[in-house]
């Protein structure tokens, strides 16, 4: 049962499992970007329901991680970020879920096997 | 990672993700559309001769100026998709061209121009109730009152269009309030 293997061996056998996305709020946030153009800090704090030093963060890791790029104006004199996924943190994700999944299929079809 | 944990982890994006996608549109296009159904559908009754020129007019220039206030209203919230921006422009604009053929048709003489308004007003029913189930939930409501109205017509000799006109921007006026959404929040 995969319930009983370490996180280790599960994932390092997975080809396209990014460790930066391990953390379900960072995923979260990247799918939230892969579905949308940007989004700002407010905006993912009140979808992530994290508080701002916490999503900050992640965020903070993601973009030294190379997964976003960042953009700061001015709105009514008051600083809003904006968030955007970047190339390279688009194609990661998308091997990452790919990882996902097939790890998902291969635990149900060894599930059955069982 | 354990089983358990990843079906949560999983739950949790996935319900990120819903919820961001529940977005009600601004409540200023509700109203601006009520405006201009409160305007267009008692010409019908008091000038006939004007609905054409100002549903071709207004018609456009109010999808132009709900992608502004949608555009806006994405920025204020924070969150901006020219994904959804293209869905609503695909919708509306396919509603768009379909009432546009529709009165080719009245004009073509292929259909009684009698008829027309009421196929229009099927369309728009049926625009507004698809609207409701794939983009806006509040707009299925505001695509069955035009889908009664379009009954209620057959009954009415006497400003009907009036009446519609009346009941259809009530309805978005209901939707306004209800589902609309104000300002967006700044960060």
């Amino acid at each position: 049962m995969a319930g009983s293997r370490s996180a280790d061996a599960i994932w390092d056998r997975l080809d396209g499992f990014d460790r930066l996305l391990e953390h379900r709020t960072r995923l979260g946030v990247c799918v939230l970007l892969a579905r949308n153009d940007r989004l700002n800090f407010s905006r993912l704090k009140e979808l992530t329901d994290e508080t701002d030093g916490s999503l900050g963060a992640h965020l903070r890791k993601l973009e030294e991680g190379g997964f976003l790029k960042v953009n700061k104006e001015f709105r009514d004199r008051k600083p809003v970020t904006w968030y955007e996924l970047s190339a390279e943190g688009r194609n990661r994700l998308d091997r990452h879920l790919a990882a996902l999944v097939e790890l998902i299929s291969k635990d149900h079809v060894g599930g059955e096997k069982e | 990672m354990t089983d358990s944990r990843m079906e949560s982890d999983l739950g949790y994006v996935r319900d990120v993700l819903d919820r961001s996608e529940r977005n009600a549109s601004p409540s200023s296009i509700y109203w601006l559309w009520a405006i201009i159904v409160l305007v267009g559908f008692p010409l019908a009754d008091f000038a006939p001769g004007f609905v054409g020129l100002y549903w071709t007019v207004m018609g456009p220039l109010g999808g132009i100026a709900s992608g502004i206030l949608g555009y806006r209203f994405s920025r204020s919230l924070g969150q901006v998709s020219r994904r959804a921006g293209r869905q609503h422009a695909l919708h509306w604009g396919a509603m768009m061209i379909v009432i546009f053929a529709a009165v080719g048709m009245g004009i073509a003489g292929t259909v009684a121009w009698s008829e027309i308004h009421r196929i229009i007003l099927l369309i728009l029913s049926l625009s507004y109730f698809l609207a409701g189930v794939y983009l806006e939930p509040p707009m299925i409501w505001i695509g069955l009152l035009m889908f009664a109205a379009y009954f209620v017509m057959f009954f009415m000799s006497a400003y009907a269009w009036t009446i519609v006109g009346i009941v259809v921007a009530a309805g978005m006026i209901v939707a306004a309030v209800t589902g609309g959404s104000g300002r967006g929040r700044q960060s």
